[in-house]
């Protein structure tokens, strides 16, 4: 490319003397000259660059590729990439905490009458038994787990989403219910992607 | 095609492109190979904690106002005499790369690089009372809220 650049130079030159006449004599033939060899050059890189581009390599033996091929390779290869990736696997998957106490039996609570063998009776034994200075809290619980997990071969994403059903009787030391809360979230545990 | 039209750089790419591929081509048998793993985790334990209301007052709301407001808490805590009601999510998030080379049949050595990182988060309220129900202290914090790749780094 250097040649050819020296003759569109040369030729560059000719003209600027032509035109602006400082020799006062037009060389005219030079100039066609050049004028031919650069028609030449153009076409030869116009070939070039139109056809797919084969530069033999005799030391190497390899070869350069026109653009067009290396684009449909790059698009070849993206999909065999993305093949691979997507053959791996997903698994969702559910875990539960259960006890067995029913949400609609808190309607029969009544906070200053209720016993805690009432409590008991209604929901079970708790979950938990939380010793207070004035009486005791009992703590009703379950959870559930929803868990994502995508493995591709090079990536994998593992999501958890645990969400708790509670249920606390605060009992005075006359074993009556004195207050009590409950929240209720299974219900919102969900699948996902860790993002 | 002239001499002229003969480049240098052409070799160059023949070079360059034969090292890319062949790095591709290792990049991707480690990967099938199981050598090259990433691996991203999030657990989520709780449901979100809401802030503390305003028509919270020290001193004068009683225990069945925050317990129709918060719900059930995750934990009970007797303090000698003052109890404290607890409620927190838990967010956690993990990331693990590992690559390694399979050359214990030739060199009885398997060279492998792995890196983990991990951070968990809470959001909290806890709200202390006296023996009669009443508030005497509460406190809330959002952990979730702070950012992920700065506080791990903090």
């Amino acid at each position: 490319m250097t040649d050819a650049g020296n003759r569109g130079r040369q030729l560059a030159l000719g003209y600027a003397k032509a035109v602006k006449g400082r020799d006062r004599a037009i060389e005219l033939p030079e100039i066609a000259r050049l004028l031919w060899i650069c028609g030449e050059t153009e076409k030869e890189v116009y070939l070039l660059l139109k056809g797919p581009l084969t530069i033999s390599c005799k030391r190497h033996r390899c070869e350069a590729r026109g653009k067009g091929n290396m684009k449909t390779r790059c698009i070849r290869m993206g999909l065999l990439i993305i093949f691979v990736w997507l053959s791996g696997c997903a698994v969702i998957g559910r875990g539960k905490d259960f006890r067995p106490f029913d949400e609609q039996a808190l309607a029969q609570i009544k906070p200053g009458q209720t016993t805690a063998t009432e409590v008991t009776k209604w929901f079970g034994a708790p979950s938990q038994i939380v010793k207070l200075s004035n009486g005791n809290a009992y703590v009703y619980a379950r959870s559930l787990s929803k868990a994502t997990g995508v493995y591709l071969v090079f990536l994998t994403l593992v999501n958890y989403d645990t969400q708790h059903d509670r249920i606390v009787f605060f009992i005075n030391q006359n074993d009556v219910v004195t207050h009590y809360g409950s929240s209720f979230k299974t219900g919102t545990a969900a699948y996902g992607m860790p993002f | 095609m002239g001499a002229a039209l003969r480049p240098v750089q052409p070799l160059m790419e023949c070079r360059f492109n034969r090292i890319l591929w062949a790095m591709a081509l290792l990049l991707l048998g480690q990967i099938l190979c199981g050598c090259v793993s990433f691996r991203i985790e999030m657990v989520n334990d709780g449901a979100e904690v809401q802030p503390l209301p305003q028509e919270f007052v020290v001193s004068k709301t009683t225990l069945i106002e925050v317990l129709v407001s918060y719900g059930a808490p995750a934990d009970i805590v007797d303090m000698r005499g003052h109890f404290a009601l607890y409620y927190q999510r838990a967010f956690y998030r993990g990331g693990q790369f590992s690559l390694s080379l399979p050359f214990s049949d030739v060199l009885r050595v398997s060279p492998v690089l792995g890196s983990t990182g991990n951070l968990q988060r809470h959001d909290s309220a806890v709200f202390v009372f006296t023996p009669e129900g009443v508030l005497s202290e509460m406190t809330y914090e959002k952990g979730t809220s702070q950012p992920l790749w700065k506080t791990y780094w903090k």
